[in-house]
């Protein structure tokens, strides 16, 4: 009976050591991807050797490389956004000017980026983060399609005071490029209505996640791993940002020095 | 007579002495027992294992004190150590720690174990150690950020330009940074007009991006689009139809901004803050007012 314990806590405590190095792995799995953009790319790192040698350099390599990525999303005709980790804030560009600021309520940014050395840093940030699909809890144009009337009498009889649209939950996905998730939550749930909405868009992140886990438990040497942006804002903020910003939009990260 | 009283006091005698040698001889025989007990325990307890799972064992003889002492010891200390950790409620503290530690291990250990190695695991081929170098390199880099933020800020117009968020339906007139003016407007009603004749289709929608001023007018006059009449099921006119020219509705000042899109007034300002227009962007009166004397041609106006 006794042997039975000590052999179960061997297989609980082996099992508890392999998830635990699992799930450690994966991200740090990542990051070297994300480092082998730029290292594997001998003629990018002998143009910036210096950056690649020097630790000290990375805070100007972050400050240079949302500068340019800025720059070159003001060349581009649409609306982008500005995602500052320093004040808290989201901001939609447009031409190089700001045109709305929100304030976020609360972001988590995945750990992974603390792993991008200043070569590769350089090299994935310099410039805009593209957009390769999106999921909204809420229509990105709320379309109404009205029928023309016969005559005036129908058009009189179809004339109604215009209301506001309806206030959907506002929950939104991005994928961006290097297989970067970002995600905009609204900050408080009052409905029961906005509950089931954030379940429903919680438990398909949930189901991403754990298909990651399995995927990082069961191939521990090339394990999947989606490192995630989480913002948070006000609802009204979610749904003026996605409406405003173009299905293949840009985006831009200001990170901390 | 006298001697039968003697005897009887010499019988009597007796009797007390032989009550009193019965007394002793019980009191030993009990005293003998409770010893045979003592050694029995004594014995037991050195023959016993200990809860710990370990046998005791003494070369030291067997005394009486230290016996009772020893025995007395084991007797009180067993019973406490089993009534923690062999009750039912030890048995499931154990448990739950060790659930508790599990769960720990599972959902938090892994986040600080990843805060830990991610920043270790971070490749580094080379590590410089010339300073002149590093000093040089960061020279160079400052230099490059300075250039690029002057670039940044030529950007921002210096003039006085419009912002128009189109799903909150408010404004923002600025000169460079500063905020001028605030105010809430309609714009877009993002819907779609289909007509059964020639199979049209009219969406009305405000456009997002970048516009610049092209004219200003001052009591505008609306040249009504075909989608005006067929909307209140009215058959189209000519071009040049008088009923296609409409005075007062559009209030005292325009501001084109090209592809028939216009800032201009409305006589239904109880709709502003709406999304309620056929795409142009309506005011109140002393809105347009502000807009049309701080706007120039060719002044920015950025909606989204």
């Amino acid at each position: 009976m006794k042997a039975i314990r000590v052999f179960l806590y061997i297989i609980i405590g082996v099992a508890v050591l392999y998830y635990l190095a699992a799930r450690v792995n994966a991200p740090i799995h990542k990051a070297q991807e994300l480092n082998q953009i730029a290292t594997s790319d001998t003629s990018y790192i002998k143009k910036y050797s210096a950056i690649a040698k020097y630790k000290e350099l990375l805070p100007l390599v972050k400050e240079k490389a949302y500068r340019e990525a800025q720059l070159y999303m003001s060349k581009n005709d649409s609306i982008g956004m500005v995602i500052n980790f320093r004040d808290s804030s989201a901001n939609l560009m447009l031409k190089g000017v700001c045109i709305q600021t929100s304030k976020l309520v609360d972001f988590k940014k995945d750990k992974i980026f603390d792993g991008v050395e200043a070569p590769a840093f350089r090299k994935i940030f310099s410039k805009p983060l593209h957009n390769i699909d999106e999921f909204s809890t809420f229509a990105k144009v709320p379309i109404i399609i009205k029928k023309a009337p016969k005559d005036t009498i129908e058009a009189m009889r179809m004339a109604t005071l215009p209301v506001e649209p309806p206030i959907d939950p506002a929950y939104v996905k991005y994928d961006l490029e290097y297989g970067i998730k970002l995600l905009m939550i609204q900050d408080s749930c009052d409905t029961p209505e906005e509950l089931v909405v954030e379940n429903m868009f919680k438990t398909e992140l949930r189901k991403q996640k754990s298909d990651d886990l399995v995927s990082s438990l069961v191939n521990i040497g090339n394990p999947k791993y989606t490192p995630t942006i989480v913002l948070t804002l006000s609802g009204k903020d979610v749904r003026s940002i996605y409406r405003a910003l173009p299905e293949k939009a840009d985006f831009v990260m200001i990170f901390e020095k | 007579m006298e001697n039968e009283n003697f005897n009887s006091v010499d019988k009597q005698d007796e009797g007390l002495d032989n009550v009193e040698k019965q007394e002793e001889a019980l009191y030993n025989v009990e005293k003998q027992d409770e010893e045979q007990n003592l050694v029995e325990k004594q014995e037991e307890t050195n023959g016993a294992e200990s809860p710990e799972g370990t046998t005791i064992i003494t070369d030291e003889p067997i005394t009486e004190e230290p016996l009772k002492q020893e025995t007395v010891f084991t007797a009180t200390a067993e019973p406490q150590k089993r009534s923690i950790f062999k009750t039912f409620f030890g048995k499931m503290l154990k448990l739950i720690i060790l659930l508790l530690l599990l769960f720990l291990s599972i959902v938090y250990l892994p986040s600080i174990l990843q805060s830990i190695a991610i920043p270790l695991s971070t490749y580094r081929h080379v590590e410089g150690k010339d300073a002149a170098e590093l000093a040089e390199s960061r020279e160079i880099l400052e230099k490059s950020i300075s250039k690029l933020d002057k670039e940044l800020n030529d950007l921002i117009p210096e003039d006085c330009y419009m912002i128009i968020n189109s799903t909150d339906n408010v404004f923002t007139l600025k000169r460079g940074k500063e905020i001028v003016r605030i105010g809430r407007c309609s714009t877009g009603s993002n819907s779609l007009l289909e007509s059964d004749k020639k199979q049209k289709k009219w969406l009305f929608k405000t456009p997002k991006g970048v516009r610049t001023v092209k004219s200003k007018k001052t009591d505008p006059v609306w040249t009504k689009p075909d989608w005006a009449f067929i909307e209140e099921g009215l058959p189209v006119p000519g071009p040049t139809s008088p009923s296609r020219f409409e005075e007062g509705v559009l209030g005292d000042y325009a501001l084109v901004l090209g592809d028939g899109y216009m800032i201009h007034g409305t006589i239904w300002q109880r709709y502003l803050g709406l999304s309620v227009t056929h795409g142009c962007v309506r005011l109140n009166d002393a809105d347009l007012e502000a807009v049309y004397k701080n706007l120039n041609k060719g002044s920015k106006v950025f909606i989204y």
